[in-house]
């Protein structure tokens, strides 16, 4: 009951005119972000974090949480109209959306996923609302052992999930390395300055960021600069059967989503693969999948949805993000001047209140948004990428120079942008890097507390119940991929 | 049949592995542990130690295993789109901001994607205008002016 009060609170907060112009802003800019290669939703708030510093955080928060759950409507756009996933999480959607497009049902597909996207969304944000601040009541009881323990947890999660776990934690430990740099918090001696003034205050989380996912993304994206075709939207309103068809996968994909989403750091990719591997196990007809079934849509637009709203739960109550992109809104809450964690639920309460009530009103204007203008958005595909990734470059420069007016930041771009495109080259994921250096610190002073605490002792990290599980945790979300491989190989070599 | 070296992963692994062999260096210059608690080199050294452990198994992994797939287009395109970035950097306290922007935008559109002149220098000129407007005037961040703007 508490919470319907507070959500109350949170919409007469999020009700000003000054936040639905930033929460309309942000899914429009999402939208578009979702729809343009080469800029990821990370990217955009990373880049966007300069022009916000007069905002209010909350305001601010609004914002990059609309750039969030709007990058995974834009993204349905390409994988359905071009067959080229703006976003990884819509993946799963190009199989049968573009065939649904080839046999000019481009408008039911993207209906349905629009619709779908609502529902889903809508329902992930009230699961957001029941989970995340009983959680948060729970996690109050944490001391730095089990702080160290819940970062150990994320960032293993995080980094187990790629295409190889060993290439995950390289990235994940190099983030954690790099978060080292600059003046140690407890006794002040420079670390790894290399005798340079400007590496003092470390490497700023926006300059990674914008050079993994803004600048290494354009890189290795701009040798297929040309025109693609675009298909033509017509009926955006799903038929009767298409409905009929599509009822139970929006609602099994929202389920689906929202508990992977809300699991450290599996989030909407895997959830919208998942959804579409139940749907076609649960098909009258397996056969049609990947033929344009619009439950393939249906299911998989769904869960991407709850999963962006289920990572939000333990980024808001714990402090621990599950993805890149809320790695990046979290860097932006500390810049903020906000302690993100547990406490943010009774010391920032309008704040998060207000962005919880944002979210539902968000994805209202996302569905309004989508069914009839989705004509508009999908002109932009028609935009040879050749006349957008330059200014793209151009904005990632300015971007950087600006969050601390230093040109050697803009050298550190040029590396690392050089950096993300060789990982993005050869598969190496780059999102357990940013989360590494963004939650390095933490990682650092819980783990120098703790051990404060003990006398040097390491066994206050498993003494403890919670702190125990919590590592336990990290060992099975290590060892479940590592023996899935083992198994894969062992059946390939059998046969 | 010869399999194909995964070339990529074993420059990354070296690249990675090297970062943690100069943390490990640079940690052994600092205190490891003070009164019974870490001190500030430990955590650093740790990092160090278990970035290069990883680096190591990543490369062998990359040499056990042929890369699966080859990497989609040429590298020529993408290093001389970061060259004309980096270039716009180093301009960026000679010629100052804008006209380095625009430079490096005018290169990408002509040289790099054979686009039509007149457009290009339009749609440059505009980008460069539009991201002095924004953060020079509305923002008030001090963009470089370089060597003659001072």
């Amino acid at each position: 009951m508490e919470s319907v009060s507070l959500l109350m609170a949170g919409f007469a907060e999020a009700l000003t005119p000054g936040r639905i112009a930033m929460c309309f802003l942000g899914v429009l800019l999402g939208q578009m972000v979702g729809v343009l290669p080469g800029i990821g939703p990370a990217a955009a708030i990373a880049l966007l974090l300069p022009l916000t510093f007069g905002l209010d955080p909350a305001s601010a928060l609004i914002l990059f949480a609309g750039i969030y759950y709007g990058s995974q409507y834009g993204g349905t756009l390409t994988s359905v109209l071009v067959s080229v996933p703006g976003e990884s999480s819509t993946v799963m959607t190009a199989i049968d959306g573009h065939q649904m497009a080839l046999q000019g049902r481009a408008g039911a597909a993207l209906g349905i996923a629009a619709i779908g996207s609502f529902i889903a969304g809508t329902a992930g944000t009230i699961g957001l609302i029941l989970l995340a601040p009983p959680l948060a009541g729970m996690a109050l009881a944490f001391g730095p052992p089990e702080y160290f323990s819940l970062v150990v947890l994320g960032l293993v999660a995080l980094a187990a999930v790629g295409s190889s776990v060993v290439k995950g934690l390289v990235a994940g430990v190099a983030g954690l390395a790099l978060g080292t740099m600059g003046i140690d918090p407890q006794v002040g001696v420079a670390r790894y300055d290399f005798g340079q003034v400007w590496l003092l205050d470390g490497i700023e989380f926006i300059v990674l960021t914008v050079a993994l996912f803004g600048l290494g993304e354009v890189l290795s994206s701009c040798n297929d600069a040309g025109t693609r075709p675009v298909a033509k939207i017509e009926g955006v309103l799903p038929t009767r059967e298409d409905w009929r068809r599509s009822r139970m996968p929006i609602l099994r994909g929202s389920l689906i989503g929202f508990v992977i989403g809300v699991l450290p750091a599996t989030g909407a990719t895997i959830a919208s693969f998942v959804a579409y591997i139940v749907e076609k196990r649960l098909a009258r007809d397996p056969s049609r999948f990947g033929r344009g079934a619009i439950e393939g849509v249906a299911g998989p637009e769904a869960s991407n949805n709850a999963a962006a709203a289920g990572a939000l739960v333990p980024m808001l109550s714990l402090g621990v993000p599950g993805s890149g992109t809320t790695a990046v809104i979290l860097g932006a809450l500390v810049m903020f001047g906000i302690r993100p964690g547990p406490e943010m639920f009774t010391t920032n309460a309008s704040l998060v209140w207000a962005l919880i009530a944002s979210m539902l009103i968000g994805n209202l204007i996302l569905l309004v948004m989508n069914l009839p203008l989705a004509g508009l958005f999908a002109r932009l595909l028609r935009v040879p990428y050749s006349w957008l990734y330059p200014p793209i470059i151009a904005l990632c420069i300015a971007g950087v120079y600006a969050q601390s007016n230093s040109v050697e930041d803009c050298w550190l771009l040029v590396g690392f942008g050089l950096l993300g495109w060789l990982m993005k080259r050869h598969d190496w994921p780059m999102a357990p890097m940013v989360l590494g250096l963004v939650l390095s610190p933490l990682f650092e002073s819980a783990m120098r507390q703790s051990l404060t605490l003990s006398l040097g002792d390491p066994a206050i990290f498993v003494a403890r119940p919670l702190s125990a599980g919590l590592l336990a945790c990290a060992l099975l979300a290590l060892l479940v991929p590592l023996l899935a491989l083992a198994r894969q190989r062992r059946a390939r070599d059998a046969t | 049949m010869r399999q194909r070296v995964a070339w990529g992963d074993l420059v990354l692994s070296a690249a990675f592995a090297a970062l943690g062999a100069v943390w490990i260096a640079g940690a052994r210059e600092m205190p490891m542990w003070e009164r019974e608690t870490p001190g500030p080199g430990w955590l650093p050294f740790a990092f160090g130690a278990i970035l290069l452990a990883l680096s190591i198994g990543a490369a062998a992994q990359a040499l056990r295993r042929p890369a699966s797939d080859v990497p989609q287009g040429g590298g020529r395109k993408p290093l001389m789109v970061l060259g004309a970035t980096l270039a716009a950097v180093l301009g960026l306290e000679v010629v100052g901001f804008v006209p380095s922007i625009f430079l490096m935008l005018l290169a990408l559109f002509v040289l790099a994607e054979r686009r039509p002149f007149l457009p290009a220098v339009l749609a440059a000129a505009g980008m460069a205008g539009a991201l002095h407007l924004v953060f020079a005037v509305w923002l008030a961040v001090p963009l470089p002016r370089g060597v003659f703007g001072d």
